[in-house]
């Protein structure tokens, strides 16, 4: 630790993630109208005091539709995020503590997910299994473990030389104590970095499927797809794709200042360089 | 050199092995039936098992694998499913757009991110360093799929400087160009004056000060070259975001390349079409991972010696 707490970037990034929680858990309280409720005779109006955000071609409330849009996103990247992490981190965990055999086969997997781009193969995986709200979040996940994987298995092969784990292993710990009890709770650190880094590629990534229809459907509201529908009125109305795509800007600079201030703090970088 | 060329490539092969297995596997995990797909529910038995078997569907998984290595190791990779047309006909004639999209967008990241991070990092904790660094995280935080729209709306509609769509000249290019090239120059930016930050603190460095070599000349002389091979490096691993960025870009600026393609294909469950397009990629990205190693052990001697 570099003896800080936190640091303005994490607080400027917890601001804004906080906002983010709220506006996702609370959407449809604080939603001034329903996300589906069309005015058809008021298509694409402008923003004004009633509408804030203004209203796209079916005359929706563009605010109410990022808001419950929030909601959309925060399920995604939440639930994407933890089984990844999970995923990862057991199986990096034992590919580190392990080796031979099982560290040689867990490796060439993550090789080979590392060879294809990551958005490529979302994409493509939505493509063949449906667009669907699960469907992203399998997506999602099958490539997301394999960083997690990585990070965590690199940190397992410096961590179990320490002397703390020799002589937890002298006192007869087995694999699975010495790994869990011992072990991962060295890696919280660079891991939660990582997560807050995955929270805003995963925010990024639904946002990205939909937009190209491959992700959350109609009529339920994702930014991405609300972007996609904008895109089509922007001489006219550049509202409908303006505030759906600002909150995406809005939210991944969250967690992208929340990781890098979390680094800064934990000093993830020179605790990794001490330890080599 | 030769030596670590050859092993590199060698180390190539199992990656590429793998690329076309998850190609292969993951189009074969389609729920529901190919054929239903392009005959519909409807289609009457005889005409479906004539296109099983034209399609080599009728046979085992592993069969199929094993036929689909052989056509792949001939350079057959299908015919589309809708047009007919040959797959490998069809990637050829889109593939220089995407060539081209690409290289425009790899000119802009380094055209914006080396001055960015070399000046950035010239002057630490200046307003200008703030400033470059406010600019990166914004860049890095700003989707290509809603950028694009956003410089079609200020410099197609708005300013009349370029065309909103299709492929030309100079002027069609830019635009696709900077909403790939944009957020990829953000992050190289910031890697970038990090590294250079670091190597200043180096003992050449202070060595060169002290003989009295100008900070200019030891910036631009020493330290950039060093800094060089993180660059190279970073610019591989953004090869993938390329890539998959012009399935997007494309798609926004109608630029007819394999990344459009791809999603055509894919919107009309064109599966050969669909495999052809993500092996393409995915090898081209290989591909460039690979040039990007060649690229570090020409830069660093080092790591042709450790090989």
């Amino acid at each position: 630790m570099t003896g800080a707490l936190y640091s303005k970037q994490m607080v400027i990034g917890m601001a804004i993630i906080a906002l983010f929680v709220a506006a996702g858990v609370l959407a449809h309280r604080v939603a001034p109208y329903s996300p589906g409720m069309q005015r058809l005779s008021e298509d694409l109006q402008p923003p004004s005091f009633a509408h804030p955000c203004g209203q796209d071609k079916l005359g929706r409330d563009v605010l109410s539709r990022v808001l419950v849009g929030a909601r959309v996103s925060l399920l995604v990247s939440v639930i994407a995020v933890s089984i990844s992490a999970a995923i990862g981190v057991a199986l990096g965990g034992l590919a580190g503590y392990v080796g031979g055999r099982t560290d040689e086969l867990i490796l060439r997997g993550i090789d080979v997910l590392l060879a294809f781009p990551g958005t490529l193969l979302a994409i493509a995986l939505s493509a063949v299994l449906g667009p669907s709200l699960r469907n992203v979040i399998v997506a999602l996940c099958a490539i997301g473990w394999s960083g997690y994987a990585r990070l965590v298995r690199a940190e397992v092969l410096v961590w179990r030389t320490q002397e703390f784990v020799s002589a937890a292993v002298a006192l007869g710990g087995g694999p699975l104590r010495v790994l869990v009890r011992h072990i991962l709770p060295q890696l919280i650190a660079p891991v939660l970095v990582q997560v807050s880094f995955g929270m805003a590629a995963a925010i990024m990534a639904e946002a990205g499927l939909s937009f190209l229809g491959l992700g959350v459907q109609p009529p339920t509201p994702s930014w991405g797809s609300m972007i996609n529908e904008g895109r089509a009125f922007l001489l006219i109305a550049p509202h409908v794709a303006l505030f759906p795509g600002l909150a995406i800007s809005l939210t991944v600079l969250g967690w992208q200042c929340l990781a890098e201030g979390l680094r800064e703090v934990m000093d993830v970088r020179s605790g990794g360089k001490e330890l080599a | 050199m030769a030596f670590y060329i050859a092993r590199r490539i060698g180390l190539a092969v199992p990656t590429v092995v793998g690329v076309i297995t998850l190609v292969f596997f993951l189009i074969h995990l389609v729920p529901g039936d190919p054929v239903d797909m392009v005959l519909g529910e409807t289609a009457v038995a005889a005409d479906r098992a004539r296109l099983r078997e034209q399609l080599g569907l009728d046979q085992p998984l592993p069969v199929q694998y094993a036929r689909y290595l052989v056509h792949l190791a001939r350079g057959d990779l299908g015919h589309s499913l809708h047009s007919g047309q040959s797959v490998g006909l069809l990637l050829a004639a889109r593939y220089p757009a995407t060539f081209e999209l690409a290289s425009g967008a790899l000119l802009v990241t380094l055209l914006i991110a080396f001055p960015l991070g070399l000046l950035a990092a010239a002057r630490p904790h200046s307003c200008f360093d703030h400033a470059c660094r406010a600019v990166a995280v914004a860049g890095a935080a700003t989707p290509n799929f809603y950028l694009g729209p956003m410089l079609i709306l200020a410099f197609s509609i708005g300013l009349e400087w370029f065309p909103v769509s299709g492929r030309g000249g100079f002027s069609h290019l830019t635009l696709p160009a900077l909403t790939l090239g944009i957020g990829m120059s953000a992050i190289v930016a910031r890697m970038l004056r990090g590294t250079i930050l670091d190597r200043l603190h180096e003992d050449y460095v202070r060595t060169a000060l002290a003989k009295g070599v100008s900070r200019r000349r030891v910036l631009l002389k020493h330290v950039l070259r060093n800094a060089l091979l993180p660059a190279v490096t970073i610019l591989g691993l953004q090869a993938g975001v390329l890539l998959a960025g012009t399935i997007v870009t494309e798609t926004i600026f109608a630029w007819p390349g394999i990344g459009r393609l791809t999603l055509q294909a894919i919107q009309s469950r064109d599966y050969p079409l669909v495999q052809g397009c993500l092996l393409v990629i995915a090898l081209s990205y290989v591909l460039i991972n690979l040039v990007t190693d060649l690229l570090a052990a020409l830069i660093d001697p080092r790591i042709r010696a450790r090989s």
